[in-house]
């Protein structure tokens, strides 16, 4: 009889699941427009270019406007690029919002808006007139991963919200009872122990926090996935948001010890004080640091192992590669949550030291 | 260097991404999983410490069974002890009675031999005076002549007579 609730209300997540996935194959279209620059000269002939796994590697971390899932090289020298046609958002300074189609800046072509001629050189796109300056808001490979988590979060979140008044008063079943033990170590294990009587008033924010880092390094993960979590941009603003609420709460003990550090005589104070302050900032940018570094450099180290067959030109290295690549992906997974873990953990402590009573 | 420079796009998008999570996911759902995490831990608290409650309760009940049990025991055996000794006593009265019954009758026999012997005496007494009347007659018939035999043989009779 549980069996089949439990079967019941994964079928229904992942109906909600598969509508999702459908929805995404909509979106993906095959783009397969000629390549106008340079591979025209050698019409005709096999074209293989030199395999450089730095451009490749960098390539796979970086954000791109049109989120390509893989591109083929025809005998013609044509490049085939397929994947999800992502819009570009352009801020023309002085004149407006510009809505451009991803798909039309391949193979460096230029693209004419209302304003402007645009071209995307390196994942760049400015105006062809120097003159014309142009903020970037495009809805990127990495902000649509980022997006594709929100609804996930959402789906996941809305379901473990359902069994919660289902089974109130119950045991967990379903997907509330996978993410149950998540929470529950979450908040005994770290945000307890940090914030003590505060774990209430901070519980949305680190649990988000937490759940968003860990689903966004796990989606970085899946084959075909943008490194989004890897992304200074996004580290940098999971840290702002951590000295944010850090500073925000901050009690009198806090500031107290920043602008008077209890115990330090008073002519050290002129250089306590700066030295404090910068401490408030070391923080934020260590985690910061930490996370970029981690999801980025694990991705290059996977990457780097998966390049050895294209810089040995031998499929059997593959194989050889793959008793490294295997235990490291797993490893990766691993190091996705251990990182989502490290980042709530020590927003906690942040967040514990400036709300705690005494020092 | 881009790998490490921030972009505007992707800042903007994850800002909004991130707080429409907080305040969908953080403000909305996690305060409803907290409290219902808070009510079952609570609940399940509860439950503890009521089967605690129901375990010393029986404990006390057996304690209080086995009290009245022992108590009731000793009221059997007051209650049989009382009966033992009531019928001793009992017997000993029936007995006292039944003693002091027969010495009535025997005393009453007694009295009553005693008067019966009484009578008897004075009846032989009566028969013997008769008899003696009919004895000195018959002397007297027969000896009349000798005087002072006769008083001797009075005198032996009546001595005779005594009884």
């Amino acid at each position: 009889m549980s069996d089949f609730i439990i079967m019941k209300s994964t079928y229904s997540f992942y109906t909600r699941f598969a509508t999702l996935a459908l929805l995404f194959t909509a979106l993906l279209q095959t783009s397969s427009s000629y390549a106008s620059d340079g591979h025209s000269d050698s019409h005709g002939e096999a074209h293989i270019k030199e395999y450089n796994p730095v451009e490749t590697i960098l390539h796979h971390v970086k954000d791109e406007h049109y989120w390509t899932l893989y591109s083929t090289t025809d005998e013609s020298g044509h490049e085939h690029h397929y994947g999800i046609n992502l819009p570009v958002i352009l801020y023309v300074q002085g004149q407006g919002f510009e809505f451009l189609s991803s798909k039309d800046f391949l193979h460096h072509n230029e693209v004419k808006g209302k304003f402007s001629t645009y071209v995307n050189h390196h994942e760049h796109i400015a105006s062809v007139d120097e003159s014309v300056k142009v903020l970037d808001f495009s809805l990127t490979k990495n902000a649509a991963s980022t997006g594709l988590s929100v609804i996930l979060l959402l789906i996941i979140f809305s379901a473990i919200s359902k069994g919660y008044k289902k089974n109130e008063g119950k045991a967990p079943s379903g997907i509330q009872s996978v993410f149950e033990p998540l929470i529950l170590y979450m908040r005994d294990e770290v945000i307890k122990p940090n914030l003590g009587k505060n774990t209430d008033k901070f519980l949305p924010y680190l649990l988000t926090l937490f759940f968003f880092i860990l689903i966004n390094n796990l989606l970085g993960l899946v084959p075909g996935g943008a490194n989004a979590s890897g992304n200074i941009s996004f580290t940098m603003l999971m840290a702002v948001f951590t000295l944010i609420v850090t500073n925000i709460n901050g009690n009198k003990h806090y500031w107290g010890h920043i602008f008077a550090t209890p115990g330090v005589p008073g002519w050290l104070l002129p250089i306590m004080i700066p030295v404090e302050l910068i401490g408030i900032f070391t923080k934020p940018i260590a985690l910061m640091l930490r996370l970029f570094a981690n999801i980025t450099g694990g991705h290059i180290v996977l990457l780097s192992f998966m390049s050895l067959v294209f810089i040995l030109e031998a499929a059997w290295v593959g194989g050889v590669a793959s008793f490294i690549i295997v235990p490291l992906f797993f490893m990766e997974i691993f190091v996705a949550f251990l990182q989502a873990y490290i980042f709530t953990m020590l927003s906690a402590l942040f967040i514990g030291s400036a709300v705690s009573d005494h020092h | 260097m881009d790998i490490i420079t921030p972009g505007v796009g992707l800042l903007f998008w994850n800002t909004l991404f991130f707080l429409v999570v907080f305040v969908i996911i953080g403000m909305g759902i996690v305060p409803t999983i907290s409290k219902a995490l808070k009510n079952r831990e609570e609940s399940i608290d509860n439950a503890l410490k009521s089967a605690e409650q129901a375990k010393a309760d029986i404990a006390q009940l057996k304690a209080d069974n086995e009290k009245m049990k022992e108590a009731a025991r000793a009221e059997r055996e007051e209650i049989i002890n009382e009966a033992k000794a009531k019928a001793d006593a009992m017997v000993a009265e029936a007995t006292e009675g039944a003693k002091a019954e027969a010495k009535r009758i025997i005393d009453e026999a007694r009295a009553s031999i005693e008067a019966e012997k009484r009578d008897a005496l004075s009846e032989i007494k009566g028969v013997v005076a008769e008899l003696s009347l009919d004895i000195a007659e018959k002397v007297v018939r027969k000896q009349l002549s000798d005087d002072a035999a006769q008083q001797q043989l009075v005198k032996e009779l009546v001595a005779e007579a005594k009884i």
